[in-house]
This record gives structure tokens, sequence and C-alpha cells, in this order.
């Protein structure tokens, strides 16, 4: 979907990313107890991790992007499947794990596999039967519904 | 440019989800399958207990006991799961003491002791305390005496800060004006090998690990934090010996369920449960871990709750354990 | 010899019909859920343990065990073919055992790992057998200081093998441990960054988190590099290794052999970590270390037999002393309480047809693992051939299942799913994500060990180097931290002998 992105934008992003981490980190830290030298507390590790990160975002926000070439983020079926997991997960405890697990399959093969619609529900439908199958039926998992 | 293929499929899914949901009306219990929440891992002590539990109870009951492991939390999160379910029997948990009545001392946790229905009580086994052979002392008197002589000297491993067997030691360490160092592990079984390595002086957890190299004379055991003494270390005192069986802590499990159950459900599990606990093979799996086969119906139960839910929280108030 | 005895005695008794049978169920149940990502050999046990009840106890552990090591073979799998981790252990694998699947050679590639799991885990059964009492003896030297630096060392180790710009390896191992952070901190029971979710008070699912950065994270790739890079379909021929693969892969499988054997011994998350400490040693090792995350066969071979390796070795700690290292020995512990057996200092005194029949039915399992998997591998390397419309759906619901089932958790698939795009955009801007995995794995056992040891020692630094196993760890640690300053000069110098000849380093690339 997003196209003709500048690498140095990117990479700038993601430093900015790491350095809000970090920061949020040793916010988060000094509310723990730092402990001593001898024996550090539960903040210990996560402000000093948090001071390495900083410097170190801070670095990469000044150093040259590796690629010169613009890149293409998330393409139209990756948003899609994205979406179709973040769907099943909504689903899975609410109608139970099969019918969701049909409803994802028969979305993303009539989305990405390009079926007929019928096709695509028939296969979805009996990919979910197979799941139960082999999930439920022969190994026994505890999936919400069955 | 969102594709057509996109469109549609959104529209099928809305229309797949307009279909209500059925409602089942039940009025003998039980009609299906009960599930059985164990809050830890699969093959954990409490596991192997319910496990021997169902298969002795599913041809009384005339259902399948589904046993469903759900750890985290030190237990909490099983125990959550039921406190949201229906008071309906057929979602149950089967938990140790630790997720009822020691979390809510050192964990934020959304219930409390009246948040859910205590059914059966099941198994009282306890905790132990092991130093290696060569350590100058051989009675529990001996013990507590030499620890108390060294302050901070000893370091004893337990099972994590504000576990059930951490709360346990503090107790008894107070009453006797010990100090000893805790060093926390992730389980008995980490403890274990690290007192058995030497990098620490006193083991502190559950009997199982350390059975084995009593009998082969690497390790003694000279207390128990329960008050009776125990038929599987014989040479360990409980804490009636030492003449203050009022800090014993067990080490126990018990079935509860959802605040509201029906009389009815409520007699039919009591009866069945405390049938099957006399079972010869879960007899024998409860001696296996060093517990004595007691039951205790729904109110003994519910007072030992609040019993040790208040001994444990007050010992962790004295060693300034505060809830996070 | 009284070994040999002792070991013909445990061969008559595996090789009865009702444990060969038991044995042959175990292996091929191992190597189902091995494949199926997520599902790992505990659920697997898990499941058939109640089923042991009514078994006599040396069918019950011959069959339990077979899942354990059997796991570790099918793990390969769904890593090579999909880049998606069929188990921890198995994470590194999908490096270079992916590209070698892009370029054709799944085949090969799912017949080193095959290869290597048969010689890992035949020898490691071999080390469990001879060294046993021994092993165990070194395990209990290693303490909490020990581990720490042994912790320490392997995450070194690795990332200077890690590939991208050194900052960026940095930065993503330091992301690594600060999400190891996340939990009840083991030594105050402080929670640390759970925002409220008990979920997250155990800390991240760590198979939620590779199936994420991994698997999903590639799905969302492939979708571009689908326009560009055709997987190539292999045929009947390309099924086997070549000479030269053979060849490339042979000391990454008798290294890898040692490597996973001696890290088995020591607790905890050994089979993963293992199996970064082997890809890393190849790496350096190899002629080619620009082959490597190109689809080197020794970046498949040398892992999958690590982590085959580590199963003899982790059992000496449940067998020698009655104490389970990880959660899978801890079920076949449960399985051996069960039956009236402990295992500890007189099993083998008391219960020797148990001990041996376990040791005999691990040499019979892996051969029956290894014929089991290689004409697996026709069938697997078929499974490309399906469109990636379909293949993509499936292999994604699967990951779903598995990492629900880990903790019967949903939100551990939200972590999988944010995992997925986290992971996509850290790659598609030169982030390497092994580093972080590893650091992950490895950020909780350093901190606590760290802080445990100061707890003992009353915050006496010098507990790091007391006690033996400390003391060869430190050497250890101080050894290569010496080569690599020698390789890394050397390296400085022949690149500014490079830069006075740009030629000539034209030619070389």
């Amino acid at each position: 979907m997003l196209k003709n992105i500048n690498p140095r934008a990117g990479e700038l992003c993601i430093a900015a990313v790491l350095l809000a981490l970090a920061g949020f980190v040793i916010f988060e830290g000094t509310k723990m107890p730092i402990g001593t030298w001898a024996l550090p507390g539960p903040g210990y590790f996560p402000i000093a991790l948090g001071i390495i990160l900083a410097v170190v975002s801070v670095a990469l926000l000044f150093r040259r992007p590796d690629g010169e070439q613009p890149v293409e983020l998330f393409h139209t079926d990756g948003l899609m499947t994205i979406a179709a997991v973040a769907i099943a997960a909504l689903l899975f405890e609410r109608i139970g794990a099969i019918p969701a697990f049909a409803i994802f399959l028969s979305a993303l093969f009539y989305l990405l596999g390009r079926a007929r619609w019928w096709s695509a529900l028939a296969m979805g439908i009996a990919g979910a039967g197979l799941t139960w199958l082999l999930f439920v039926y022969l190994l026994q998992l505890q999936l919400p519904g069955y | 440019m969102v594709p057509m293929r996109l469109v549609i499929a959104c529209a099928a899914l809305v229309g797949t989800l307009g279909f209500g949901s059925t409602v089942q009306a039940q009025d003998k219990y039980p009609s299906r399958p009960i599930n059985i929440i164990v809050p830890g891992p699969p093959g954990g002590g409490t596991d192997t207990i319910i496990r021997h539990l169902a298969e002795v109870l599913e041809p009384t009951l005339g259902t399948k006991l589904v046993i469903e492991n759900k750890p985290g939390g030190g237990g909490a999160i099983g125990v959550t799961i039921l406190t949201q379910a229906r008071p309906d029997g057929y979602t149950l948990v089967f938990s140790h003491n630790g997720a009822l009545t020691t979390i809510q001392h050192s964990l934020q946790i959304p219930y409390t002791l009246d948040s859910y229905q205590p059914i059966i009580q099941i198994g009282y086994g306890s905790y132990i305390m092991c130093v290696a052979s060569d350590f100058p002392a051989n009675t529990a008197k001996e013990f507590l005496d030499e620890l108390r002589s060294k302050p901070g000297r000893y370091t004893y491993g337990n099972d994590g800060v504000g576990s059930t067997m951490h709360l346990a030691a503090e107790q008894i360490f107070k009453k006797f004006d010990i100090k000893a160092k805790p060093v926390p592990f992730g389980g008995a079984g980490e403890t274990a090998r690290n007192f058995l390595g030497g990098h620490i002086d006193i083991y502190g957890g559950s009997l199982p690990p350390v059975i084995a190299h009593v009998k082969s004379g690497k390790v003694k055991c000279p207390l128990l934090t329960s008050a009776a003494n125990n038929p599987v270390v014989p040479e360990a005192s409980g804490l009636k010996d030492l003449g203050v069986p009022e800090l014993e802590v067990g080490l126990w499990w018990g079935l509860i369920g959802p605040k509201g159950l029906p009389d009815n459900v409520m007699k039919t599990l009591v009866t069945a449960f405390t049938e099957g606990a006399a079972k010869p093979s879960v007899r024998e799996a409860l001696d296996r871990i060093g517990a004595a086969p007691t039951v205790n119906g729904p109110d003994e139960y519910k007072a030992m709750l609040a019993r040790e839910s208040a001994s444990l929280g007050e010992a962790a108030k004295a060693i300034g354990l505060v809830k996070k | 010899m009284q070994t040999v005895e002792y070991l013909l005695h445990g061969f008559a008794i595996a090789l009865t019909w009702k444990n060969l049978f038991f044995c042959l169920v175990g292996c091929l149940w191992g190597t189902i859920v091995g494949v199926l990502p997520g599902v790992g050999p505990l659920a697997g046990m898990a499941l058939l343990l109640p089923l042991t009840y009514k078994l006599d106890p040396t069918g019950a552990i011959i069959m339990l065990a077979g899942i354990f090591y059997g796991a570790m073979y099918g793990g390969s799998t769904t890593s090579i073919l999909m880049r998606m981790p069929g188990e921890a252990a198995s994470v590194i694998t999908c490096i270079d055992g992916y590209e070698m699947a892009r370029k054709g050679r799944a085949g090969p590639a799912l017949f080193l790992a095959g290869a290597g799991s048969f010689v890992g885990g035949t020898l490691s059964v071999l080390g469990l057998m001879l060294f046993a009492p021994v092993l165990a003896d070194a395990m209990l030297r290693v303490g909490p200081a020990a581990e720490f630096i042994l912790m320490v060392f392997a995450l070194l180790v690795v990332s200077f093998v890690a590939v991208g710009s050194r900052l960026k390896v940095v930065a993503m191992i330091v992301v690594g441990l600060l999400l190891a952070t996340i939990g009840i901190d083991s030594l105050t029971g402080w929670t640390r960054f759970t925002f409220g979710a008990l979920e997250l008070s155990d800390g991240l699912n760590f198979v939620a988190l590779s199936i994420g950065l991994f698997g999903v994270s590639e799905i969302l790739l492939s979708f571009e590099e689908s326009l560009k890079v055709k997987p190539i379909k292999p045929t009947l021929r390309q099924l086997l290794p070549s000479k030269e693969e053979l060849r490339q892969s042979r000391w990454p499988i008798a290294r890898g052999s040692v490597i996973g054997f001696i890290f088995g011994i020591f607790p905890g998350v050994s089979h993963i970590v293992s199996t970064f400490v082997s890809y890393a040693v190849e790496k350096r090792l190899s002629k080619h270390p620009e082959e490597f995350g190109h689809g080197a066969p020794a970046g498949v071979a040398g892992p999958e037999t690590a982590n085959n390796a580590t199963t003899g070795s982790s059992l000496i700690p449940l067998l020698v002393l009655g104490i389970p290292a990880i959660p899978s020995t801890a079920i076949l512990l449960s399985a051996f309480l069960i039956h009236g057996v402990q295992p500890g200092p007189q099993l083998i005194t008391e219960h020797p047809e148990v001990f041996w029949g376990l040791i005999a039915s691990m040499y019979i399992g892996n051969v029956i693992l290894v014929a089991l998997n290689v004409p697996l591998v026709g069938i697997f390397v078929n499974l490309l051939r399906i469109p990636f419309g379909y293949l993509a759906p499936i292999i994604l619901l699967i990951s779903i299942i598995g990492v629900y089932s880990v903790n019967s958790n949903i939100l551990d698939v939200w972590i999988m799913l944010g995992a997925g795009v986290v992971g996509y955009l850290l790659r598609k801007f030169g982030y390497d994500v092994a580093p972080l995995l590893l650091a992950l794995v490895l950020g909780d056992r350093i901190e606590t060990n760290f802080r445990r040891s100061l707890t003992i020692s009353d915050g006496d630094y010098t507990i790091f180097m007391q006690g033996s196993a400390a003391r060869v760890f430190i050497c250890a640690l101080a050894l290569v931290l010496i080569l690599q300053g020698i390789a890394m000069a050397a390296g400085y110098g022949k690149r500014a002998a490079a830069a006075r000849s740009p030629t000539k380093a034209g030619n070389q690339k």
C-alpha cells in the first residue's frame, strides 16, 4: 500500500521508535528500586539497558542508511493477511475455534489464492474440518469451544 | 483501490456473525463433559493428582473430565478464568494452595477469597528444609539453633519471592529469631540442583526432588513446615514437635468453582470427589509426593483458606513484601 | 566390559514387540508435534501421559522419551520449507534452511537435517550411556555465577557472527534483553512492564515471538518478493544432497554433536542456545562465511545436529539426579513417579530394566526416526508445489493454533501477529532478528543469575571467579574475546590492504 518509501525515512523512524522505547523504559525503570552496585534491584537492568539503547538509537539516527532504493511497504495482500489473523484472533474465543478457522481460511483462500468464492468457502470449511480432525480429535489440543 | 474481493469478503464475514448463539438448558448434572482447569503445567504435582482423580471419577460421574492446563502468574491466570465462568458446574479449578492463599500477598490479582466457591479440599503435604550430610546439625532443634547462632551466614533456596515455601520459612524463622538469606529460584527442581551442587546451604521446597538423595545419604532433612511428621522422611520433625503447630503451612490441593454453584452440583461433586480421593490409585499418587490423603468438605475448606491466607499475609507483611 | 552386557540386556528389553511398538508410536508422535509449529514435545507428551498410566514403566518411558527426542527431528521441516520455526530449537535453521529451499535445495536441506539429527541423537545417547554420572557432577558445579558467565558467553559468540551493521545488531540485542525483563522479577517479585496483564507475568512467550519474527514476517515479505523471485520447484532428482553439500556438512555435524551434547547438560534453554552457538561456530570456521544466510548447508546441518545432541544429555539430570532440568523432562519425571520408579542415584541399581531399556530404545528410536523422516522428505518438498496463496493461510492457521496451545492464551496470538509486523519492518530495513531472539532467551537468565549470585555472596563480585565451572567459563570467555580481537585486527588489516588494491577486492566479490 505504501510505495516509494525513502529508506532514510524508514531507518529514521525505526531509530526514533527505539529512542522512544529507551525513554519509556528508563522512565518506568526509575519507578522501581534500582538497588546498589552490590545488590542490583529490579530497576537496575531496565535502566542500564535503556541507557545503552538510547545511545545506540541516537547513533542510528546519524548513520547512513544501508540502501538507496526506495522501498515498498505493506503490500495489499500483506495487509489483508494481517487483518485476517487479527479477525481470527478476535473471533477465536467468541464463536469457537473451528468456525473462526473456517472463516479465516475461506477469506484468505478467496483474497490471496484468488479462488472463486464458492470454492474458497468449500475449501475453507474442509480445511477447518481437517484442522478439527488433526488438532482436536487426534492431538486433543484444548481450543475454545472444543 | 480497494479490491472488490475485499469488499465481498467483509460483507460475508458480517453476515456470518449475524447468527445467534444457542443456549442449552440442563437439569441433570452432569450431563456433559466437565472442564477442570489446572493452573499449572502438564506433568506437575497438581496436574498428576487431578489426572488420577479424573480417571477414577469418570465412571462415577458418568461423564468425561477434561483437564485443561492454564499455567502462568503462579496459578492466578487459571483461577481468574474460573471466576469469570458461569456457575453451572461445568467449569472448575483444581489448584494447589499457592494460587489461593499465597499469590495475593505479592501480586495484584483480580480475585479474592470471596470470588470463588470452595468445593472440596484433597491431600495434605508439606514443604521441607534439607541440608548437606556434613551440616553441623541433625535434629530440627539443632538445625534452628545453628541458624540462630550465625545470623545471615546461611543461604536457603525457595520457590520464589512470596511463594508459599518462602513465606512458610520466614514465618518459622521469625518465631525462632533466625536470620537466613533467602535465594529465590524458579522452582523446586532448580533449587534442588543448586542445593546439591553446594551453591546454597539449605534446600527449601517440596519433597519429591530430594527424596532420592535422602535415601542415598547425601542429604539430611531436619524440618518440615507441616505440624505433623511425615512417614516418607521419618527423621524430619514437624512443627508440633517444636511446640509451634500454629505456624503450620502445608502444600495441599482443592477443587473450587465459580460463585453461586447450585446445591445439587455441590452435593454431586463433594460426594464424588470424597469417594474418588479414597481410591487406591489416588492415595498412591498422593503418597508418592509425601502427602496425606486428607479430605475436607466445603465449610472446613473455606475456613482453612481464610486461616492460611491471613497468616501468610502477615508473614508477607513482616518481610516487607508489597503488592505490585 | 559391564556396560556392553547391560546394554545387550537393554536391547533385549527394548526389542520386544511391545516396547518396539511403543518406541515407534512415540517417535511418530514426536515427529508430528515437531513438524507442527508451536506444538512442541510438551503438548505431545502431556497428551499421551494419561495413556501411559496403564502401561508398564519401561514401555511408558520409552514412548514418552520417543516423543521428546522425536520432536527435534520434525522441528526443522517447516523452518526449511516455510521459514516458520517448527520448534524453538529450530529457529536458527530458518535462516539457511529456507534460503536453500528457495534455491530449490529443500530436499537436501531436509535430508541433511535428518542425517545430522541421527548422528547427533545417536552420539548423544552414547555419551549419556558412558558419561552420565561424571556429567551429572559437572552439571551440579554450575551454580548461578557460572550460569551467568555461560549465558554471557553464548550471547557474545552469537553476536559476533550476526549479519548487518554492528550498531543494528547491538540495538537488537538490547531490545531482546529488555523484552526479557517483562514479567515478575524473580528476585524481588516486582512486576515489570506487564501493563497489568496477568498473562505477561511469566514473561513473553518465546514460541509466539519466534514464529512472528521469523515466520509471519516472511509471509508478509513474500507477497512483495513473489513478484520478483519465484521459488524453484524441486524435482525428484534434487532430493538428495550433492557430494559437495555432504562434504560441507561433515564437520559441522561432528562439531554440532559435541556442542549440543555439552550444552545439553546445562539446564533450561540449552536446546535453543546450542543451535545458535553451533551456527556461530560454523560461520566462524567456514572458509566461505559469506555463504551463511544465503543457503549454506553447514548452517542447517550444524544446528540441527546440535539440538538433537542435547536430548541425550538433558536426560542426565533427570536420570542421575532425579531433577528435571527442562519442562519436557519434568513430564518424564512425572511418568516415572506414576509407576513408582524414582529416578536418581539409585535408578540404575534399583530399576536397571527401565534405565537400560530406555538407553537401548533411544538407539532404536533414532534409527526409526531417520527411517521415518527420510521418505517424508519427498512428501514435504512437494508441499512447496501448493500455490503460495493457499500455502500461506494454511501455515498461518497452524501457527495460530500452535501458539495458542502453548499456554491456551489468546494474547500470545496477538503477540505473534505484532511480532510478525515488527519483524517485517525490521527486516525491511536491514535489522537481523535472530540476535533479538537469542537475547530474549538468555536475558532473564543473565539478569537473574547475576543478581542471584550477588545475593548469595553479599555483593562480593569475586563469586564470578569461584568454583571450577565458573573458572572454566571465564577462561573460555577470555579466549573467545582475544581470538575475536585478533580476528578483528586482522580483518581491519585485510580491509585496509583491499582498499589499497580495489581491483583485487572487486574480483573477490
